[in-house]
């Protein structure tokens, strides 16, 4: 992995997460089920796409990072096979024990030892919704970070990077190295990977390397998770024509004071 | 200077305290009433006077300090964390609450790197524990909540999700307000803001609206949420999106309700064409009355629905805002 000088080496923080939409609760128990699918976060597909568009733009390599157990080799097999160019596992089977700021020294640390400039990832993940490794990974380079990313443009050490920010859209400016947390996958759709991809990414090779520190958790402990109930009895129409549903709303509306 | 300090980060948005803000002075003291110790508001930002005199006002702030320096306006996380960074030193607190805003969310990692401290984001809850703080969240999508429990005795960071507690009041005396000096590095100047466009004056009241009606998916393609804002304007509420949307780029983020959008509690949240995927639900079923207009009647949204319509979209939003305006006229 060595750098060509003037080149923009990107690396994108990707994570392998269970798909949030085939959870189940055990209605006995109320503990979730995070079943065997297993995806790349959504934001960090974002992330990637992006990292690709600018590579593609502005020239430089892709390099795809996560901290994780051995079956995250997919998520990282995907990414190669939508155009990053290198990948890097490192092996830490017990990921989701490790508070964040451990995983963010974890990941900085492998970081260090490249030549990156520019480190993307998403903005949150789908599991724990930390949302904290980024703005971390950042702090503990020393770098400047800036979340909620729509787009990049790069003008020699000069990014320009658009945000969605609370109520206004915003053109931030600042200057390589820098940490991105991607937001929306807008300006650069989502890359899903084709079967010629999928042959490529098999030929190229994923760097297994060993946490450089020790992950710990010693200062939170979590609770098992248990199911959030919400015991709602509504009142839920079903075949009635629309004008007709549409009145019972509105007198429902009235009823409960709510017009 | 105790070390049962609760510390508040006072946030502001537009010259406004953000409702939250209210929100964590309630969270706040409870706690400080528990450990016996003081609830301390810190307003960083430029020219910020009139705001600490607000929460100076609230029933249950026992101190404001300003950390009044340009650098802190407009918002960048880099400035804020720095500034939030000295008032962590400077109180030691036992705690340390901080809305979870997008700007909340946006410094209070960083603050936390910086001063090896752990961080519990999107708090619905706070207890104490035999001396340790417990905070509660929601995590996969929603579906469950767990608690988490600081276990060593340094400062606890949490972002609080907005409606999780109420607000706190106007009370009788105002708290006393002083300056503080905070050191902003010159490493957290690296970002400038260039260029900043206020899009949709509604987007800004979402999460203090009392009734909001959201788009989804379902709604099929932009244009659509003409749909909702008709619907939305004869109800006098605020229009949301689902995040689905929002990554799609019909809707700009400052709308998105969710994880990582905006957490809402209104009175009334009605859902045209959204599934209610768990990082939906998550950031809306706080709400008092949910009602969903959604095709598919398997979809989640009718579980937490006070009132729910099978059906399609296109006829029944037309239909209800037809009739709430005859209604109103």
């Amino acid at each position: 992995m060595s750098k060509l000088s003037g080149q923009l080496d990107i690396a994108v923080i990707v994570k392998q997460v269970p798909d949030i939409n085939s959870i189940t609760v055990d209605p006995v128990t109320h503990r979730p089920d995070l079943g065997s699918e297993r995806v790349m976060n959504t934001y960090d597909a974002y992330a990637v796409g992006e990292a690709i568009g600018i590579k593609e733009r502005f020239g430089g390599t892709v390099t795809v990072i996560t901290a994780g157990p051995s079956s995250a080799r997919e998520v990282l097999l995907r990414a190669l096979a939508t155009g990053a160019d290198e990948a890097v596992l490192i092996d830490l089977p017990n990921h989701n024990d490790i508070d964040s700021l451990s995983t963010a020294r974890i990941l900085a640390a492998e970081i260090r030892k490249h030549g990156f400039e520019l480190i993307l990832a998403g903005q949150s993940t789908d599991d724990y919704e930390m949302g904290q490794v980024g703005p971390q990974v950042a702090e503990l380079l020393g770098w400047p970070h800036v979340s909620l990313v729509t787009h990049v443009e790069v003008e020699g050490r000069t990014l320009t990077v658009n945000r969605d920010a609370e109520a206004s859209k915003e053109v931030v400016e600042t200057s390589l190295p820098a940490v991105l947390m991607v937001l929306s996958g807008r300006d650069r759709p989502q890359k899903f990977p084709t079967l010629r991809g999928m042959m490529a990414a098999k030929k190229k090779t994923i760097a297994v390397v060993e946490p450089g520190l020790n992950g710990q958790s010693r200062r939170l402990e979590w609770s098992d998770p248990v199911a959030i109930e919400r015991d709602v009895k509504g009142t839920i129409l079903k075949d009635v024509p629309a004008e007709q549903a549409a009145a019972e709303l509105a007198a429902w509306l009235r009823e409960q004071k709510l017009v | 200077m105790s070390s049962s300090t609760i510390l508040v980060i006072g946030e502001h948005h537009n010259g406004r305290i953000r409702p939250v803000g209210l929100e964590l002075i309630t969270a706040a003291r409870r706690l400080a009433d528990e450990t016996s110790g003081e609830v301390v508001i810190a307003v960083p930002g430029s020219g910020v006077a009139g705001i600490a005199s607000e929460f100076a006002a609230i029933q249950g702030v026992d101190r404001v300090v300003v950390a009044d320096r340009d650098a802190l306006a407009p918002f960048l996380p880099g400035p804020w964390t720095s500034a939030v960074t000295s008032l962590i030193w400077l109180f030691r607190p036992f705690a340390v609450l901080i809305p979870a805003s997008i700007t909340g969310r946006d410094y209070a990692p960083r603050v936390a790197a910086r001063l090896d401290l752990a961080l519990v984001p999107d708090a619905i809850d706070l207890s104490l524990d035999e001396g340790h703080l417990v905070a509660n969240r929601a995590v996969l999508g929603g579906r469950v909540q767990t608690s988490v429990r600081f276990t060593d005795t340094a400062a606890a960071m949490v972002t609080v999700a907005p409606g999780a507690f109420s607000r706190a009041e106007p009370g009788v005396s105002a708290a006393p307000i002083d300056a503080i000096d905070v050191s902003i590095k010159a490493d957290d100047l690296r970002v400038s803001l260039v260029e900043k466009s206020e899009h949709r004056a509604g987007a800004k009241g979402l999460t203090s609206a009392e009734r909001i009606v959201s788009g989804g998916r379902g709604l099929g393609q932009a244009e659509n949420f003409a749909l909702v804002e008709d619907l939305a304007e004869v109800l006098g509420a605020a229009v949301g999106a689902s995040g689905a949307t929002v990554g799609a780029g019909w809707r700009s983020h400052s709308d998105q309700v969710g994880s990582t959008g905006h957490t809402v509690s209104p009175k009334l949240y009605l859902a045209v064409g959204i599934s209610g995927a768990p990082q939906h639900l998550v950031g809306m079923s706080g709400s008092d009355y949910i009602v969903a207009i959604n095709r598919d009647p398997d979809a989640p949204i009718f579980k937490v629905a006070s009132f729910g319509i099978v059906g399609d979209l296109f006829e029944v939003v037309p239909a209800l805002t037809r009739q709430l305006k005859a209604m109103a006229e």
